[in-house]
């Protein structure tokens, strides 16, 4: 599986709210060594659960990533510094920012919804 | 005290199971893609690893009316339909919220959750649903519901062998809607493409240079890629380098109906 973590930097960020909740899970199983092992299991699918929200994750920034290349003409690193400056100056997760990017390619080609207006 | 070294060894050994078992699945699904595979066919195997009563899956582009895909019974239509004529159960929120919703009994939900969906299905002998998001990256394809006559949780391995079933029907979904042929999703899975960052990064490039949607965009290049002869990874890097531009009149891909043709 090569290429599954490479691109370190942007997976570092990219990351950072799963990283949160694997700190908080760990916190959880220190502070359950106690607990019997079924509840450690169920603990064990959340993780797994976290991983994988993790890799979709991942994908969609790769997506709003190529989006802002093509637009801006510009480089995968400078595509992700972007991604970074406008989730610090509107101070929104990098996570929110990359799905808007990937989707507005979307929406701009979405046939208008019914005008129920009327 | 939590290291950080204990926190990477936690993450690799996650996505090293989950590696894993995407293999041993991606195995099993092979065994039956010969001739013959379509989401039926998946649905069929999911119920099976999963070790549920049914599965089916939902097709809930933004494009398209959301409609039932392939189930593997009765009850699961039934599941289905429900879902697609009131918006409501597993797969309509795993779609709607992008993330696992287990029910692990019907007649535990709390009043007013899924009132429309509760009734028929709980007649229909359905005590157990549970739905997970079919996405790649930000595209939402629809969702992949579960559902058992017995009431209780899914096990971790249950729950994990869902997740990589729906992984590989997102990937399945995007080859049917590019029309390809078995052999070339068989390819797909073996390589490991779907969590390639340069696939990912060449379809944003793609949507932008065709004008279409992310999702589109994957469909396109796994096209462009059959016609030519080419793995979906090397298409993805020469677009990532440059050197392929899918606005170059040259390419030539033949222009594709939108996601679920609408």
């Amino acid at each position: 599986m090569t290429g599954l973590f490479d691109d370190d930097a942007a997976e570092l960020i990219a990351l950072r709210d799963e990283v949160a909740l694997l700190i908080a899970a760990a916190l959880r199983a220190n502070a359950a060594q106690l607990a019997e092992a079924e509840r450690v299991e169920h603990h064990h699918a959340d993780q797994i659960a976290d991983m994988e929200i993790a890799l979709t994750h991942r994908d969609l920034i790769g997506q709003a990533k190529g989006v802002i290349m093509a637009t801006m003409n510009c480089s995968s690193d400078e595509a992700f510094d972007l991604l970074v400056k406008q989730s610090q100056h509107e101070n929104r997760k990098l996570i929110v920012i990359a799905t808007e990017i990937a989707d507005r390619a979307d929406r701009r080609n979405r046939p208008r919804a019914p005008d129920t207006s009327a | 005290v939590v290291s950080s070294k204990a926190l990477r060894d936690r993450r690799a050994s996650s996505s090293s199971l989950i590696v894993e078992r995407r293999r041993q699945i991606v195995t099993r699904v092979l065994d039956g893609v010969t001739t013959e595979f379509d989401l039926q066919r998946l649905c069929e195997i999911c119920a099976d690893v999963a070790d549920v009563g049914g599965a089916g899956i939902l097709l809930m582009s933004d494009h398209a009316p959301r409609r039932s895909a392939p189930t593997t019974n009765s009850v699961t239509a039934l599941i289905n339909e429900l879902q697609v004529g009131f918006d409501e159960g597993p797969g309509a929120d795993a779609h709607r919220f992008g993330r696992d919703v287990l029910e692990p009994d019907l007649d535990a939900l709390p009043s007013g959750r899924w009132s429309a969906f509760q009734g028929p299905a709980r007649d229909a002998g359905v005590r157990a649903v549970f739905g997970f998001p079919v996405r790649v990256g930000a595209v939402r394809l629809g969702a992949l519901s579960l559902h058992s006559d017995r009431a209780g949780q899914l096990s971790d391995d249950q729950r994990i062998n869902a997740s990589v079933i729906a992984s590989l029907a997102a990937q399945a979904i995007l080859c049917l809607e590019a029309n390809l042929p078995p052999a070339e999703l068989a390819g797909e899975l073996l390589v490991s493409a779907a969590h390639q960052m340069a696939v990912h990064q060449a379809a944003g490039m793609i949507a932008v240079q065709l004008d279409v949607s992310v999702g589109q965009a994957l469909v396109h290049m796994r096209a462009h890629a059959f016609a030519h002869r080419r793995t979906l990874i090397d298409v993805a890097q020469e677009v990532v380098d440059g050197r392929l531009r899918f606005d170059d009149a040259r390419v030539g891909t033949r222009l594709l109906a939108p996601l679920f043709g609408a």
